[in-house]
């Protein structure tokens, strides 16, 4: 091996492990993600809403006039932010999993019928997939909570409307790819059903496929949780959200910093890592597949 | 080089049908409110005949389909009905509020291009330094986390910590610039007033940059990985074995070429970042679209808040359809569909 090939050899190596650390990073924030959020009334100390006026912007427990039993100081109203950011955590988790199994039904449906029959039904589900793109998501997703009402049910709900277009643009690319390949034309010709084909053969074979646009759209979920319970149209106040939890935070700045920066810190460590095991998934899965928005 | 009629035909027909969804989708969206729309925009202390009243003026009373027709005509004529909450006409209200908006998506795809390249010539450059790795983890930071959690950053260290910038508003209220285009940058600079200049643009600094991130990142993966191709290219050797400086190489032999793809992205990117500056105007108070979206919103202005998801709706249509025109023009061996 001459010491050129051996250079390229370690970079690729190199490589190769810098993509599994893009993967082990996602999954290890994903579990960390949701045991929070399952074992949110074991770990947090506190209940999340109970104030105590008079021990308001208390600061974490390291920092001086920190109290033990607050390991990350409170609120304006005396809330255990610790406490908060758990059931935070577990507010994310519900979004990003129920919004997800939305958003991917619809869109893989549309996605394998489009694909498949092509023609006039691929037409209309594509220029409709066209039309509801051609509303800016934060747009979409403010008139929707206008129009539904605040809370967790219809943040979900607004994801569900919006986001099954990305799912149904990759999985129907994915289906014409794989309606061509010879088992499926082997299975025209025995005479199989156009049912058994859909849902037998080619949908096993979207899967991967499926899988990291799954991941992405939870960090997209988790991000528009976020984003509209920032601006006060997410959830309901005193659910505890990362994203209320920041602007509540940002107001009383002055006073104390750990207010916006913890909530701060997990959502960007979560939807880094969710975008990471996405990444990475996608460079070992199918290096071919764009998803830039 | 000219386009072939038949698919610019096809193109535009595209274009008509999504208009017409649009219309369709933005009247039933309005449509479909819970219980009665009318009831959700009066006060609560509206008299009921103040409510029959405001039902007969919206013509809520009338059949679904009338109602979509007359909707429709009046979409077509521009009128977009009045605002509730302000009492004035939709179209006049929101146009006013365009030129902000506008100028705040330019400056962020000026900025984004000027970083974008330059970053991703380096990259290319130098691939595989230790440059290289900084700024593509850098890119990987940019591409993932979205704008309004940038913008939230930045007025944290900028604003409250360092005070190093202005983190809200277009512009210090000491100033007094006249609307001449609606762009304060421009204008300013129209009326040789530098330091009304200078205050815009420490203003618009911070929500420019949040909302360029994304898109700095992009054009840096993209960029990267054309320039690696260019420069690969026989005539690149060509140049090298002639003995041309480098510099001239990169940026006039191979940037040229490489940016192509570049530019076509931008397009696209420019309907991404109008949806963007929404959350960036929000959090700097940015006296745009995005914000009276938010006080449509906070009104539950029905009419307000239709004409404003309709603007936007047509401008990315508008833009998709400029976007695959330009795209054939520069490159007419592509056929779109």
């Amino acid at each position: 091996m001459s010491s050129e090939e051996f250079i390229t050899e370690s970079l690729f190596e190199g490589f190769k492990s810098i993509l599994s650390i893009k993967v082990i990073f996602g999954l290890i924030v994903l579990i960390i993600l949701f045991s929070t959020a399952i074992l949110a009334p074991v770990i947090s100390p506190f209940d999340p809403n109970e104030q105590r006026l008079n021990e308001a912007y208390k600061p974490p427990f390291w920092v001086k006039g920190g109290d033990k039993n607050y390991i990350l100081g409170t609120d304006s109203l005396g809330r255990d932010i610790f406490s908060r950011l758990v059931y935070g955590a577990r507010v994310a988790a519900v979004v990003a999993v129920v919004a997800t199994i939305l958003t991917a039904i619809t869109g893989i449906l549309v996605g394998l019928l489009s694909g498949f029959f092509g023609g006039k039904v691929d037409q209309i589900f594509m220029r409709l997939v066209d039309i509801w793109m051609s509303f800016p998501p934060v747009l979409f997703a403010l008139a929707l909570i206008a129009i539904l009402g605040v809370g967790l049910k219809n943040v979900i709900l607004a994801i569900a409307i919006i986001d099954w277009t990305r799912f149904a643009r990759v999985v129907r690319a994915e289906v014409i790819n794989i309606k061509e390949k010879d088992f499926i034309l082997a299975d025209k010709a025995v005479g199989m059903s156009n049912t058994h084909i859909i849902f037998r053969e080619i949908l096993p074979n979207t899967i991967p496929i499926i899988i990291i646009l799954a991941t992405l759209e939870m960090s997209i979920a988790i991000t528009v949780e976020i984003l509209l319970s920032y601006v006060g149209l997410g959830v309901k106040a005193f659910t505890p959200s990362w994203g209320s939890m920041i602007s509540e935070g940002l107001a009383y700045f002055r006073i104390g910093w750990w207010g916006m920066l913890f909530p701060m810190l997990a959502t960007i460590v979560v939807i880094l890592g969710l975008n990471s095991l996405g990444d990475g998934l996608r460079e070992k899965i199918d290096p071919r597949l764009s998803l830039m928005r | 080089m000219p386009v072939s009629s038949t698919y610019l035909l096809r193109r535009l027909l595209y274009m008509i049908i999504s208009i017409i969804g649009v219309s369709v989708f933005g009247f039933i969206l309005f449509r479909i409110v819970p219980g009665d729309p009318v009831l959700m925009m009066v006060s609560p202390t509206a008299s009921l005949e103040d409510i029959e009243a405001l039902r007969h003026q919206l013509g809520f009373d009338r059949p679904l389909y009338i109602q979509y027709v007359n909707w429709f005509r009046d979409f077509l004529s521009g009128s977009f009905g009045t605002s509730i909450r302000y009492n004035t006409d939709v179209l006049e209200l929101v146009t006013s509020r365009l030129p902000a908006t506008l100028e705040l998506v330019i400056v962020s795809i000026l900025v984004a291009f000027v970083i974008g390249v330059l970053i991703g010539v380096i990259s290319a450059v130098k691939s595989g330094s230790w440059a290289d790795r900084i700024l593509t983890g850098f890119s990987f930071l940019g591409f993932s986390l979205p704008h309004f959690l940038w913008g939230i950053v930045f007025i944290v260290i900028f604003g409250a910590i360092a005070h190093l910038l202005p983190v809200s508003g277009r512009i210090d209220i000491d100033f007094e610039v006249t609307p001449i285009t609606g762009f304060i940058l421009i204008d300013s600079l129209v009326s040789g007033n530098l330091a009304a200049f200078k205050s815009a643009l420490a203003h618009i600094a911070l929500p420019a940059i949040s909302l360029a991130l994304s898109l700095i990142a992009i054009l840096h993966r993209t960029l990267k990985s054309s320039m690696l191709d260019v420069l690969g290219e026989d005539y690149i050797f060509t140049d090298r074995m002639k003995g041309l400086p480098e510099r001239k190489i990169i940026f006039e032999r191979a940037l040229r070429n490489a940016l192509i793809p570049t530019i076509t992205i931008l397009g696209v990117q420019f309907t991404f970042l109008m949806g963007g500056s929404i959350i960036i105007e929000y959090i700097f108070g940015w006296p745009g679209m995005g914000t009276l979206l938010f006080t449509a919103v906070q009104y539950k202005d029905l009419p307000l808040l239709q004409g404003i998801v309709m603007v936007y709706a047509l401008i990315v249509v508008l833009t998709n359809f400029l976007v695959d025109l330009t795209y054939t023009i520069i490159n007419p061996k592509i056929e779109l569909r």
